[in-house]
């Protein structure tokens, strides 16, 4: 009788599961996270309202100011939850000085790294209310001609932000300066991502760099069908180039995760200070 | 016993001094070695340099007037960052690493190696806000018509108000134990009512109100007038009163709240327990 840890779906399960109970347990545990994300967003939208309002816009790549920041801010959650989450797992692991015990056990990384991202889906989930509320609020206009195509555009999203999370997870403590990188790059997907700044508004030069991300896509396929009354075809188009970026964004955080692994054991910096 | 007053006093001065400057050495050499120079570089170009070209590729299609006031307010809030963020954040670490304690023990005084330390990021934020500046210019076109000692006395009001608020906000991490969570929390708030991507005047009339009950929308009022339109210090003194009145009461403030809650932290005997 054999026992595959790491083979058998239900363990994979499981430890993703039990990872992400941690997770919660672990964010829950201070009044002010309880406080600071569900209120962040919501004056982060305010604020690129009254921004937009100020520069004398009315409307954002074809919609209105409200839903075009409401979906934007809806990506920027998923987006620094794929950073904080499950980006920043091994990091955090490695803070909480537990890395080294993580690495000797028989768990699958991967598991580890998703169970943070679903838990940090799930910690965003009032923030995701918050927001939605105050964008009708504020006047979103919304025309949905397909729904299948905004909840295609929505697991995109989440497939976009995961595929990010997988390739800062090895990024970030590989380069041992995790918390560094988190912040650096928490800023240029405001403008790259086109979440906050329409993207007809970028330099060309700009805009390779742009169609890179994955969650460009997801977010263009999220505003065309929920915004501006898109049917499938557009919106497969947009979400079948997010899967095709995340695929590779997938692949360079396995690579990644290979690579702290040999790091960690081969190298026998477990801890990786 | 006069000599003996003049001497201690003369002491505790030059040790204040010392760890003042010890502590700023220390935290600007960790911060190189721990970050890399790269790394250093990079941290304090990327968020003001992104942040700039996304207001300003807004306004400029319809409000290129608002674009000079957005360099000068994003290179501003370098500073509003620095308080809310360093002194606080330090501090978590410092208990992280098992040494805050230690730290509070030392003969050295309080306000010393705080300012010290707050100094530290004040060098750093100061190259953030230049790197902004020079973007807006080279990126915008910016053009910059100062009055020199408008902009001056702006600029120390401005950082006193804002040394005095880092205090404050500091205090209150040592009791909620997460000054990031608090200043991530905080930093939302001052993004929306300080005038950093839009002047306070064209905020919603119910949001002018909390906003004008702080020192940010009039600093940045101040320093973009000053800096941009050459506005003397005569034609600035709806601002620079205000802020004026922020910037002596608010240090006070901040000291006298630290000590207040530090005492009581330490009194609870958590100064270390997270």
């Amino acid at each position: 009788m054999s026992v595959a840890y790491r083979t058998e779906p239900v363990y994979l399960l499981a430890s993703i599961l039990a990872t992400t109970r941690r997770y919660l347990q672990d964010v829950s545990a201070y009044v002010i996270q309880l406080v600071r994300w569900p209120l962040g967003p919501l004056f982060m939208f305010a604020t690129w309202r009254i921004t937009y309002s100020a520069s004398g816009r009315t409307s954002a790549d074809g919609a209105t100011l409200s839903g075009f920041l409401l979906v934007g801010i809806f990506g920027s959650i998923l987006w620094s939850s794929s950073i904080w989450g499950s980006g920043y797992a091994i990091q955090n692991e490695r803070d909480d000085g537990t890395s080294g015990s993580l690495f000797l056990t028989p768990v699958s990384r991967a598991a580890v790294v998703a169970g943070y991202g679903l838990g940090s889906f799930i910690w965003f989930l009032p923030s995701f209310a918050a927001v939605g509320v105050l964008g009708w609020i504020t006047g979103a206009h919304f025309a949905v001609h397909a729904p299948w195509a905004v909840v295609l555009a929505v697991l995109a999203l989440c497939i976009a932000s995961l595929a990010a999370g997988f390739t800062f997870s090895g990024i970030f403590i590989l380069t041992r300066r995790g918390n560094l990188v988190a912040n650096v790059i928490q800023s240029p997907i405001y403008l790259l991502g086109g979440l906050m700044v329409p993207l007809s508004v970028l330099p060309g030069w700009l805009r390779p760099f742009s169609d890179a991300i994955p969650v460009t896509h997801a977010v263009v396929a999220l505003r065309e069908s929920t915004l501006l009354g898109a049917g499938m075809g557009s919106t497969v188009h947009d979400v079948a180039l997010s899967l095709i970026a995340s695929a590779a964004w997938f692949v360079i955080g396995l690579i990644g995760l290979w690579r702290v692994e040999d790091v960690a054991k081969r190298v026998g910096q477990l801890d990786l200070y | 016993m006069w000599q003996s007053a003049s001497v201690s006093s003369t002491s505790t001065s030059r040790l204040a001094l010392q760890a003042a400057i010890a502590s700023w050495k220390a935290k600007i050499y960790e911060h190189i070695v721990v970050n890399g120079l790269g790394g250093y570089v990079l941290v304090w170009v990327a968020f003001p340099v992104f942040t700039l070209a996304s207001i300003g590729l807004i306004y400029r299609a319809h409000r290129p007037g608002l674009v000079g006031y957005a360099v000068v307010a994003i290179a501003a809030s370098a500073f509003i960052t620095n308080a809310l963020y360093y002194v606080g954040q330090l501090l978590d670490e410092e208990r992280h690493r098992g040494t805050l304690v230690n730290l509070f023990l030392s003969p050295a005084p309080r306000l010393s190696w705080l300012t010290g330390l707050a100094f530290a990021g004040l060098f750093e934020t100061t190259v953030s806000a230049a790197v902004c500046l020079l973007f807006g210019v080279i990126a915008f076109g910016v053009r910059f018509d100062p009055d020199l000692p408008a902009l001056v006395l702006s600029f120390v009001l401005f950082i006193a108000s804002l040394w005095g608020l880092g205090f404050v906000f500091s205090a209150f991490g040592l009791i909620l134990k997460r000054s990031n969570d608090l200043a991530n929390l905080l930093s939302s708030f001052v993004f929306l009512l300080g005038g950093v991507y839009y002047p306070i005047s064209l905020l919603p009339a119910w949001l002018r109100y909390p906003a004008e009950a702080l020192p940010l929308g009039y600093g940045m009022q101040a320093l973009t007038q000053a800096s941009l339109h050459h506005a003397a210090i005569a034609q600035l003194a709806p601002q620079l009163i205000p802020l004026a009145g922020f910037a002596l009461a608010l240090p006070v403030i901040g000291v006298l709240t630290f000590g207040w809650i530090e005492r009581k932290v330490r009194r609870r005997g958590d100064l270390d327990l997270y």
